[in-house]
């Protein structure tokens, strides 16, 4: 996707199954709202096209997608339900459906007092749910979510997961955005990571973090840091309150670091993890930044 | 089509089905009916003046008696007894003078002289003049004097010509033309000013209100960007003509409220402001029609402008910034067609008809007042539909580029940028 001699993404191509939740990781201005943008069709990509169920997106299918956008796109001086019934309206419902769905999931969320309320008049947090609701109205068959769990406190993104989960389990396709790795981790099965517009990492989140060899080793006991330091492959350690933390480039060096350590006494905790998206995701992007 | 409809249908309930709206309207109706029937309102709220004029102590009457041919009738005495059944107190104070004692314009500058009656011609075939400042007494006067002077005619009676002197003008009202140009101007050119204005106010702030909350992603990513703007623009004429059709309804019904006002009550019949229009337009149903077409063309144009520089702002102080130039052209028009005919600019009105940002207020006027001729206006009218398909044509897909985009840059970057946009690819 090109604005004219800027490229917003490139070279970007996933592909989600029913019942999948897709994540789609990026910094600001990485191209995740342009990636959005042109699955809703409200932009033409300059090559390459976006398939739903083998047909482009277009108006003849829109009213099978629920779109969630970042920012607040709420009319705010409208009632709930007005606005609700203006959007479902939109999404070729009747107006008896509209209705039917807002009770429950005004009732799902709590906040079934402010039906007749006025958008303006609503906490961040309910305008949030409002936001959300707008968005699942036509019970989409593909769902896009811009950061939907932005802004919320626990309890709230808690409501959010499970209201997610329950579209998975239906068979609805769900593409999410976020900052929030820990999400991301433990929500989907697929993630692309956007910088600049271009394809950090792609793939099954399990094949990612396979992949990525980089590993660290959490130890408690008597070590020598110098030692450790001075082991081939070991990129870094790092003495925290109650243990050490030794970065290593790959698996292999994790064997090299245990003969170590069984020499030490007091050990009472040896254990090799696997690196987080988080650390992933500043590897890969720090990496690109240096290409770029 | 159905989502059209229904944003049509959404977008013109939000306009109508509103307390403004219809408290406006409320008190547009009443001033409607207000104004128009003002002449007959102050008649019948001072009619209770003629009532009082026979209270008057003394109203000094003064007769010229010329009458030829067997000049046998006493006219001065006879009116005298007439007019004053009660002599001792007498109510009419009658005078006989000569045609040389007094003038006319000394006559209307004397406030002590009320009437002046001057018999003249023959018994036969008399004629009578009258000047009279209590004009409620000429019909009194007029069968007093033929009683009079059927006595002494009663064989082939013919019936006297009246002549009622009129009092000179005061320069006010000399020369109905410029009062007429001016009740034109502003009868025609105001009503269509404003409401070309409410147009651009409602199509700017519905889609700004959309665009500034971004609701407007939403919106698109439900229906097209081109469905969305034709919506927009047949919701606000829509609304207008709505708008134009209840102002005519209150000009007719204000018509009927001055029927309430009996012609009875305040002597004489007292015309509406409308009547006095329709009198001055002979051709008035034409100008009508052609007011009407060009305030729904005119419009039209104003509303695809508006809803242009309404999707290129980003706030409601953008729009209001962006809409200026739209506004200084719209206001251009309404001066033009306010005050260039009462300069006699008739010329300058006539080029300025064929003009399409100026013809929708100009170019009624301009027929009305004569400028134009009816091929000319239909010229002109052809003119302005012409303008409005290109400039549709054009600004479609500039609207699909703009509505969705949130640039802050200047202006005529931004227009640039979007023109630049929208023609090098299309959705």
């Amino acid at each position: 996707m090109k604005y004219g001699d800027f490229i917003a993404v490139h070279d970007l191509s996933f592909t989600i199954s029913p019942g999948e939740i897709f994540g789609l990781l990026g910094t600001n201005g990485a191209g995740k709202t342009t990636t959005f943008r042109m699955i809703m069709g409200l932009l033409e990509p300059s090559r390459g096209e976006v398939l739903y169920f083998g047909e482009k997106v277009g108006y003849h299918n829109v009213n099978e997608i629920g779109y969630m956008i970042e920012e607040r796109s709420l009319l705010t001086k409208y009632t709930v339900k007005d606005l609700i019934l203006f959007l479902g309206r939109l999404k070729d419902l009747s107006p008896d459906v509209i209705l039917k769905r807002l009770d429950y999931w005004l009732e799902r969320f709590g906040i079934t007092e402010y039906k007749d309320k006025k958008i303006k008049e609503l906490s961040k947090g309910n305008q949030q749910k409002i936001q959300f609701i707008s968005a699942v109205i036509n019970n989409p068959k593909l769902l896009l979510l811009d950061e939907p769990f932005s802004g919320l406190d626990p309890i709230n993104t808690q409501l959010f997961e499970e209201a997610i989960r329950d579209f998975q389990k239906q068979g609805s396709m769900i593409v999410f955005s976020s900052h929030q790795l820990d999400y991301v981790e433990s929500f989907c099965e697929q993630i692309v990571i956007l910088e600049r517009g271009h394809v950090v990492i792609s793939g099954h989140i399990n094949d990612i973090k396979r992949d990525f060899k980089r590993q660290k080793i959490k130890i408690i006991g008597d070590v020598d840091l110098d030692v450790l330091r001075n082991i081939k492959g070991v990129l870094s350690v790092k003495q925290n309150a109650k243990e050490v933390i030794v970065k290593i480039e790959s698996e292999e060096v994790a064997e090299e670091v245990f003969r170590y350590v069984s020499t030490c006494k007091n050990i009472k905790k040896y254990d090799v993890e696997m690196a987080s998206l988080s650390e992933i995701f500043v590897a890969k992007v720090g990496k690109l930044d240096e290409k770029i | 089509m159905k989502k059209f409809s229904f944003l049509v249908t959404h977008g013109l309930k939000k306009r109508v089905a509103r307390k403004a709206f219809i408290i406006s309207n409320i008190i547009i109706a009443i001033l409607l009916i207000a104004v128009v029937n003002l002449p007959r309102i102050i008649s019948f709220f001072t009619s209770d003046k003629i009532d009082d004029e026979p209270k008057i102590e003394v109203i000094n009457l003064y007769v010229i008696d010329e009458l030829t041919q067997s000049q046998t009738v006493k006219i001065t005495d006879e009116l005298d007894a007439k007019l004053n059944p009660d002599q001792a107190n007498k109510v009419f104070n009658i005078t006989e003078i000569s045609k040389d004692d007094i003038t006319i314009d000394n006559f209307w500058n004397d406030d002590t002289k009320h009437i002046l009656i001057h018999f003249t011609g023959t018994i036969n075939e008399p004629v009578i003049n009258m000047y009279n400042k209590y004009e409620s007494l000429n019909t009194i006067l007029e069968r007093e004097i033929e009683i009079i002077l059927i006595r002494y005619k009663l064989n082939d009676y013919q019936r006297p010509i009246f002549n009622y002197g009129e009092a000179p003008s005061t320069g006010d009202e000399g020369g109905t033309n410029p009062a007429f140009l001016n009740s034109m101007s502003t009868f025609l050119v105001l009503p269509l000013f404003i409401l070309i204005v409410f147009a651009i106010q409602f199509v700017g702030v519905d889609i700004i209100e959309e665009k500034s909350t971004k609701a407007i992603e939403i919106i698109i990513s439900s229906v097209p960007a081109r469905m969305h703007f034709f919506s927009k623009i047949v919701a606000s004429i829509l609304f207008i003509i709505i708008q134009g059709g209840l102002l005519i309804v209150y000009g007719l019904l204000s018509g009927l409220v001055g029927r309430a006002f009996p012609a009875e009550a305040i002597g004489e019949e007292t015309p509406s402001l409308l009547q006095v229009l329709a009198e001055m337009i002979p051709n008035w149903p034409l100008a009508l029609l052609f007011a009407i077409l060009f305030v729904i063309v005119g419009t039209l144009l104003y509303l695809v402008l508006a809803s242009l520089f309404a999707s290129m702002a980003t706030t409601q102080e953008d729009y209001q910034q962006f809409q200026t130039p739209v506004m200084l052209v719209l206001l251009a028009g309404f001066y033009i067609g306010m005050f260039a005919p009462m300069f006699n600019a008739t010329s300058f009105l006539k080029l300025m008809s064929f003009i399409p940002f100026f013809s929708p207020i100009v170019a009624p006027i301009a027929f009305t007042i004569g400028s134009l001729t009816i091929i000319e206006t239909v010229i002109s009218l052809v003119i302005l539909i012409a303008f409005l398909v290109i400039i549709t044509y054009i600004i479609t897909p500039v609207y699909r580029v703009a509505i969705l985009s949130f640039e802050q840059t200047k202006l005529l970057t931004r227009i640039k940028s979007y023109f630049k946009k929208g023609f090098a690819k299309t959705k």
